[in-house]
């Protein structure tokens, strides 16, 4: 979190996303559970990473026709946040004035709002807002290293 | 990962827990290898040039569960000395006497009617629920979201020179 807030973005944990690993020898019958919308079959990896490219959270096993907002909700990452027990509420970070207690992580724009994901501007209209997203994808950035995913 | 040439590649197993275990390993051994060679990157070099060590000072890690514990009885701490008069006291301590009879007796007020020591939970079942009923409410703001996002807005857009120059170079 230190390093994430010498990079603009106090109390950014680290960055959340899903991805797609194919599976070639799926099975005929299971097809339909496991074939994505691209049209290949597969199973879907949330995890969570740092800049050091660090796995902190893996979460494997899921049918590719699941979208990441289903995964997601099957998560234990999820269900620990929204259980309340993670993320821990002893680091407070200030911006703009304004003290919070609840740190979040950083994802893509298909997540849902909720107060723990910062997802970038949908359309961002105001240069404010483009800075914003060119940081924030700089910031998801290491997600897509770490995996090797486009 | 993408070190891992299975992972990028499909995958071959019949069963998705083959698969499962397959990318668990894929990420045991890519955390061994970048706790090896993290020291090597130039965002920890950087921050070593700065003065600031580079080390990590992130907080443990991701959604592992709360172990409560402590909730058995204690027992008291055993006196030594020459035991007169020691009686196990319904509280679960041990209330001896140096006194002999006399003094366990003036103290048997305070320890005969001592309630039981049962497993005592610190929050009545009700109470837990509730956190948990907060917590989700408390996750599930999409105005508190776009509120930090507003405010790291101007933040960013105010130290826009200095943050972005490590990717301009």
């Amino acid at each position: 979190m230190e390093r994430n807030k010498e990079r603009g973005m106090p109390g950014c944990m680290r960055s959340l996303d899903c991805y797609h690993w194919e599976w070639h020898q799926c099975p005929t019958g299971m097809a339909g559970a496991y074939q994505s919308r691209k049209g290949k079959r597969g199973i879907v990896m949330e995890a969570v990473c740092d800049e050091d490219l660090w796995v902190w959270h893996l979460f494997v096993g899921v049918p590719g026709s699941l979208n990441d907002i289903s995964v997601m909700h099957q998560s234990p990452l999820y269900l620990d946040v929204t259980g309340g027990r993670w993320p821990p509420r002893n680091h407070p970070y200030t911006i703009k004035g304004t003290t919070r207690h609840f740190p979040y992580y950083v994802v893509d724009s298909i997540s849902p709002r909720f107060s723990f994901l910062i997802s970038p501007h949908p359309k961002p209209s105001a240069e404010e807002q483009t800075t914003f997203n060119r940081l924030q994808e700089a910031r998801r950035k290491v997600f897509k290293g770490c995996f090797g995913s486009s | 990962m993408k070190r891992f040439h299975v992972a990028l590649l499909p995958g071959r197993y019949r069963s998705v827990a083959q698969l499962v275990t397959t990318l668990r390993a894929i990420c045991v051994l890519h955390n061994m290898c970048m706790k090896r060679r993290r020291d090597s990157f130039v965002s920890r070099r950087r921050r070593a040039a700065r003065g600031d060590g580079g080390a990590n000072s992130e907080s443990g890690g991701d959604g592992g569960g709360s172990s409560d514990g402590g909730d058995g009885q204690s027992d008291g701490a055993p006196n030594d000395g020459t035991t007169a008069a020691g009686a196990q006291a319904p509280g679960g301590g041990s209330a001896v006497g140096c006194g002999g009879v006399a003094a366990a007796m003036a103290d048997i007020d305070a320890a005969g009617n001592a309630p039981p020591a049962f497993n005592l939970i610190h929050h009545p079942p009700t109470a837990g629920m509730a956190a948990v009923f907060e917590a989700w409410a408390e996750t599930q703001k999409a105005l508190e979201s776009e509120l930090l996002r507003d405010d790291l807005n101007a933040d960013i857009y105010r130290d826009r020179g200095e943050l972005f120059s490590p990717y301009i170079g």
